[in-house]
């Protein structure tokens, strides 16, 4: 047991462990039913859409950027695969359909940012004004839910597996593909190397620019999964589909990062799960919904100051020489020594 | 080697001259454009409702202008914004005055100011997760005080006077004055007009903007020289955190109202006007001037397409906004390229 | 003038095991200039950082002007007299000359909300740079300016405190011409008619015998000799043995087994050239050889070695052949697939993904064979490779899962050997591959790239010219950008350092 605890990453793993361990003891005490196979299922299905877009947020956080444009591409997404379902097309091609869509704003996002070398804030910042504005034009800005009930497309909610939604269901799965993509290929490994070492990567021969580029393609397209769950939910497409979810996807996917040291698709699904589980806990006690992000945003900022490595290891070095112990040898000084 | 250099120096001044005040032109050229199309576009109705606009947005963003000129971004002003507007407006609804509720405010924004500015330069966390996590925090908050809706404030006071008198107003007696163009200049624009001479008086002649400016170009440099940069950064974040605060006060006398979500439309705005701000003057660098011709065009646009009747449906006001952010920031990066020394690439 | 304005007495300073400084003694005289000289990782460096309070010693004693003083951080050296010049100095490209020197002390007080006044600074600029006789057009952009200009530029924020008594140059003309030189050495005479002295590092021979009054020569963290220019001059001293001493016996394996005419060539570059890079570069690389590529840094021999790697773009106007087949290279996946393999210099930049294990960096220069068809990672099987090569190098501790952050200069330079070995290529380039590299780790990477070039092609790019020449079967120098001498000619060790170091083909 002891040497099984001494891998690092096993140390954050049971960190992780315990810490959701902790959270569902205190939210079962607020409020019994918390652990209740019903509340389960509903966590379950209200973190699907956060847990796609986390999922697109990944890859671009693997490679070192910033997306802040999926707000705008979900509310896009979900008017545009609303009104493809509302003209008649089947949900089986209007999803495609509405993925290729997120395919392109992906491609805007990635050859301004790795070709045109915009900065990646500001411009998925313009780029989500953009395609949020353009979700406008399908219907002048009204709800869409024609042909919902007709298309089959609710099934996707509410129709059930094992007690868990279809939807779900196709986000676990989608997970379990990006996990072996990432964690498992060498296309994963070269997303990796790009975002950590970019110039070793080049000189490895990783074609560097076009990977920052698929990232945010990945991303807008795993955005418009996102809207389609959101509009299989609400039974129809709004034009502010996207709205907060900002927050809730960034503290996902950092939290996960900072908990096991580098962002990764288990990193983001054990962040996805202890957003989902603080939030359903905190409407089960009683908290109402708009403290929930001031709440979110307190642990995010936490777990991101109290994992950071460098502030760790100044913390640890303090200690260290507070306690009269000497500091190991670096390395990087003998570099220098030539 | 002086008389070679002098002579590309006057080359360069006069391209220099150009690049720097071309988007003032711009900003005539649009003003030129929608007015002769529109005539109402002049009338002193909309003078005033554009240059007190372009006064709270300046206001609001002239602190995020710094921070953006120093490389790093600032998310959390809206939100700043929004919970001093709702701040504000409760206490003046509980009979506070303006002065002592303003002054409270103050109080809140320096205090997220110093945790940002900290935990960005001292803790050397990043500044988009920190911004992202103020911003919902200070979201959050400005709900929660306004128990999730909009809420009218019944004794506005002397502020919201303020707000919606015009020099023409306070100053000449009769009618027949608000009719000149100088009558409809509304006062909150003079607040804004101190505001921007002495910001940029800090920006342009004191050490405070050259150190600024200096640590972007190389923030080495700067601080091998001896110049606590570190401090000014978190400055910086106090000061946006301030004025936005400022803005979102003088946005609860004008609309008379306490709203938690005001702040969202100057998101994107804001940032759009820094960006293409950032053309003018120091070419390809944030600063304050260019922020308020920046502000000017984007107001100029979303109100003169509105009096054209381009804006049919709200989705294409966002579009052009988007598209602005997009250009400005496009000819930003590639005005610094050009300035930026070759050799140093690698 | 004849009095001692610096004395170092003891000085020692060791880096873990690595002992840079070894009780050295130094002394500086009032108003001359004196060269330090010595390979890389001698021990000059680390003298100029201590002077400059980068680094503090572990043993000795510093005293200037006869009073002990202790330097602990840049802004004591400053306020002793020291005044350095890095090699690469921090400027503002976008802001004027008369900013960049007067940055910190733009008014009398240092604050924030000082004035600038930017007529008095440019007046005080002005001032100093006159008092050097300094042309200087102070109020153009940094960015404007000529590297012999940027040069003069760091000088004078150096000097621009009036209590300057030691001036560290380190390396200041590795990219300067000729004529910028000359300019450069005038002032160098100017500041010392004031009393200044200079303490110049260089590599460059020749300007140690035409600016300087005496030089010190450094080897393995000792001082060797320090002599009078002058009589140096009369005695016909030679420079490049007292800075190497005699070849290490035993560091470098034996030449070449196979037969001339059994090597074929695998590359071969005619009349390749890359604007302000390098010029009229002609060679051949063959299986079964090193070739080696002498030049200090800035001659264009890495830049060389990026463009046949396809990062760095050449003029088009040369040609490359590899295999016999004209190609042009334009990245260094393209280069990886036909067969070349570059190591680059800076292995914690380039080379390695620093947090990652061994596996994982040395997997990463060639995917295609860690994975299979579907693209799925090899784990077994690549952790089988990995060891076997990382076994075969000697890596110390052999933990092939631990970071590459974790592993010494050495070994971590032996993960990347590994990759290069891992990648299967048919021509490997190695840059600079023991920087920074203690003796042992040397010589397993050297007896790894001799084996190789049984194999392959390997072509050799280094600063060292020791390993230069001990290494390979043929070599050629560099100097400032420009090939110098034909690479087929037989050539002795201090033909190729001359060369490298002087240019002259004719030695």
């Amino acid at each position: 047991m002891k040497k099984l605890l001494s891998d690092p990453t096993n140390q954050r793993t049971a960190s992780f462990l315990l810490l959701t361990l902790l959270l569902i003891l205190l939210f079962s005490v607020l409020n019994p039913r918390f652990m209740t196979v019903n509340n389960m299922t509903t966590i379950l299905r209200n973190m699907t859409p956060v847990g796609f877009a986390a999922l697109g947020l990944t890859f671009v956080i693997v490679v070192r950027k910033f997306d802040l444009s999926f707000e705008g591409s979900i509310s896009f997404g979900a008017m545009f695969v609303a009104f493809l379902i509302m003209s008649g097309f089947n949900p089986w091609v209007a999803v495609p359909l509405g993925m290729l869509g997120g395919l392109v704003v992906g491609m805007m996002n990635g050859i301004a940012i790795s070709y045109l070398r915009l900065p990646d804030i500001v411009t998925t910042i313009a780029v989500g004004a953009v395609v949020g504005g353009a979700s406008y034009w399908f219907s002048n800005g009204k709800d869409i839910f024609r042909n919902f009930f007709s298309s089959g497309i609710l099934t996707l909610n509410n129709g059930k597996l094992f007690g868990v939604s279809y939807a779900t269901i196709f986000l676990i799965f989608a997970y379990v593909i990006a996990f072996v993509f990432l964690h498992k290929t060498r296309w994963g490994r070269s997303f990796y190397a790009t975002g950590e070492y970019p110039v070793a990567a080049k000189y490895s021969g990783i074609n560097v620019r076009l990977y920052v580029a698929v990232a945010f393609v990945i991303s807008g397209v795993l955005m418009v999964c996102a809207s389609t769950v959101l509009i299989s939910a609400g039974g129809k497409g709004e034009v502010g589909a996207g709205e907060g979810y900002m927050l809730a996807t960034y503290a996902a996917v950092l939290l996960g990062a900072a908990i096991f040291s580098r962002p990764g698709i288990l990193p983001t699904s054990a962040g996805v799960l202890l957003i989902a589980i603080v939030s359903n806990g905190l409407t089960l006690a009683g908290v109402d919904n708009l403290s929930h992000n001031a709440v979110i945003a307190g642990i995010l900022i936490f777990g991101v100051i109290a994992f950071d490595s460098k502030i760790r290891g100044s913390l640890s070095n303090r200690i260290r020489n507070g306690l009269g112990l000497r500091r190991p040898a670096t390395n990087s000084k003998i570099q220098e020594a030539s | 080697m002086s008389a070679d250099i002098s002579m590309e120096n006057r080359g360069y001044w006069f391209k220099g001259l150009l690049e720097r005040y071309g988007l003032l032109a711009v900003l005539v050229a649009l003003i030129v454009f929608f007015g002769s199309n529109e005539p109402t576009f002049f009338a002193p109705i909309n003078i005033t409702s554009i240059l007190r606009a372009a006064s709270v947005t300046f206001i609001m963003v002239c602190g995020l202008t710094w921070i953006v000129a120093t490389g790093k971004i600032d998310v959390s002003f809206y939100t700043m914004a929004a919970l001093a507007n709702v701040v504000s407006a409760t206490l003046v609804q509980l009979g506070w005055d303006w002065v002592t509720a303003y002054l409270v405010v103050l109080v809140i924004g320096a205090v997220v100011g110093i945790v940002n500015g900290y935990l960005i330069n001292y803790l050397g966390l990043s500044d988009l997760v920190v911004t992202i996590c103020s911003a919902s925090f200070l979201g959050s908050l400005a709900l929660m005080l306004a128990d999730g809706s909009s809420f009218g404030i019944e004794r506005p006071g002397w502020l919201s006077e303020f707000m919606h008198t015009t020099f023409g107003e306070a100053f000449v007696s009769g009618d027949g004055a608000g009719a000149t163009a100088i009558g409809a200049v509304p006062l909150v624009l003079l607040v804004a007009a101190i505001v921007l001479f002495v910001s940029w008086y800090l920006q342009e002649r004191l050490t405070f903007g050259h150190y600024i400016y200096a640590q972007e170009g190389n923030y080495e440099a700067v601080h091998e020289a001896g110049v606590n940069v570190r401090r000014l950064n978190l400055l910086l974040f106090v000061y946006s955190a301030l004025m936005s605060a400022t803005a979102g006060v003088l946005i609860a006398a004008e609309f008379k109202t306490g709203q938690p979500t005001m702040g969202a439309s100057y998101f994107v705005d804001g940032l759009t006007a820094v960006f293409l701000g950032s053309l003018v003057l120091r070419v390809g660098q944030a600063n304050v001037l260019g922020t308020m011709v920046g502000i000017l065009i984007l107001i100029v646009v979303s109100k003169g397409a509105a009096a054209l009747g381009w804006l049919s449906n709200e989705g294409i006001g966002e579009m052009i906004k988007g598209g602005i952010l997009l250009l400005g920031t496009g000819l930003a990066v590639f005005a610094q390229s050009r300035q930026r020394d070759a050799s140093q690439e690698v | 003038m004849n009095d001692t304005v610096l004395r170092i007495s003891g000085l020692s300073k060791s880096f873990g095991s690595v002992r840079a400084l070894d009780n050295v003694d130094f002394e500086l005289r009032r108003g001359e200039v004196h060269a330090l000289l010595g390979m890389n990782g001698a021990g000059k460096s680390t003298l100029t950082k201590i002077l400059s309070g980068i680094y503090t010693p572990d043993a000795g004693e510093i005293k200037i002007d006869g009073k002990k003083t202790s330097i602990t951080n840049p802004s004591s050296a400053m306020r002793a007299g020291i005044a350095a010049v890095q090699q690469h100095p921090e400027l503002v490209p976008a802001m004027t000359c008369y900013e960049n020197v007067l940055l910190g002390q733009e008014s009398a007080k240092p604050g924030l909300f000082r004035r600038v006044d930017r007529s008095k600074m440019l007046a005080t600029a002005r001032a100093t740079a006159e008092r050097y006789e300094m042309a200087l057009d102070l109020e153009s952009r940094v960015s404007d300016l000529s590297p012999v200009e940027k040069e003069l530029l760091s000088i004078l924020h150096a000097l621009i405190r009036d209590n300057t008594k030691v001036l560290l140059l380190d390396e200041p003309t590795s990219i300067l011409t000729e004529a910028e030189r000359d300019m450069l050495f005038a002032l160098m005479r100017t500041l010392c008619d004031q009393g200044i002295s200079i303490i110049y590092i260089t590599h460059h021979l020749e300007e140690v015998f035409e600016i300087t009054d005496r030089f010190t020569v450094f080897r393995n963290g000792q001082r060797v000799a320090t002599m009078d220019t002058l009589e140096a001059k009369a005695e016909g001293v030679n420079l490049a043995e007292l800075m190497l001493g005699r070849p290490l016996k035993g560091l470098y394996p034996a030449k070449a087994a196979i037969p001339e005419i059994d090597r074929k060539p695998v590359i071969k570059l005619e009349k390749l050239s890359a604007d302000q890079m390098f010029s009229d570069v002609t060679l051949e690389a063959r299986r079964g050889e090193v070739l080696g590529i002498f030049g200090l840094v800035g001659s264009g021999i890495h830049e060389l070695g990026d463009a046949i790697y396809g990062i760095r773009k050449h003029d088009g106007q040369g040609r490359i052949w590899f295999k016999s087949k004209e190609t042009n290279i334009r990245s260094a996946g393209e280069a990886l697939k036909k067969g070349i393999f570059l190591l680059p210099g800076d292995r914690r930049t380039q080379g390695l993904v620093m947090e990652r294990s061994s596996v994982f960096n040395t997997t990463l220069a060639n995917l295609k064979r860690s994975s299979n068809r579907l693209g799925l990672d090899r784990v077994a099987a690549n952790r089988r490779d990995a060891d076997a090569i990382l076994t075969k190098l000697d890596l110390n501790p052999h933990d092939i899962d631990i970071s590459a952050s974790s592993f010494s200069g050495g070994n971590q330079q032996k993960v990347v050997m590994a990759k290069a070995l891992y990648s299967d290529s048919e021509l490997y380039i190695f840059v600079e591959p023991t920087v920074g590299v203690d003796v042992g780790a040397r010589s397993k990477i050297y007896s790894e790239i001799r084996k190789l070039a049984d194999e392959k092609a390997v072509v050799l790019i280094s600063s060292d010219c020791d390993e230069v020449f001990g290494l390979s079967d043929r070599a050629v120098s560099f100097y400032k950008r420009q090939q110098v001498g034909d690479p087929e000619a037989k050539i002795t060790r201090d033909q190729l350092l001359h060369r490298g170091l002087m240019g002259e083909a004719n030695q």
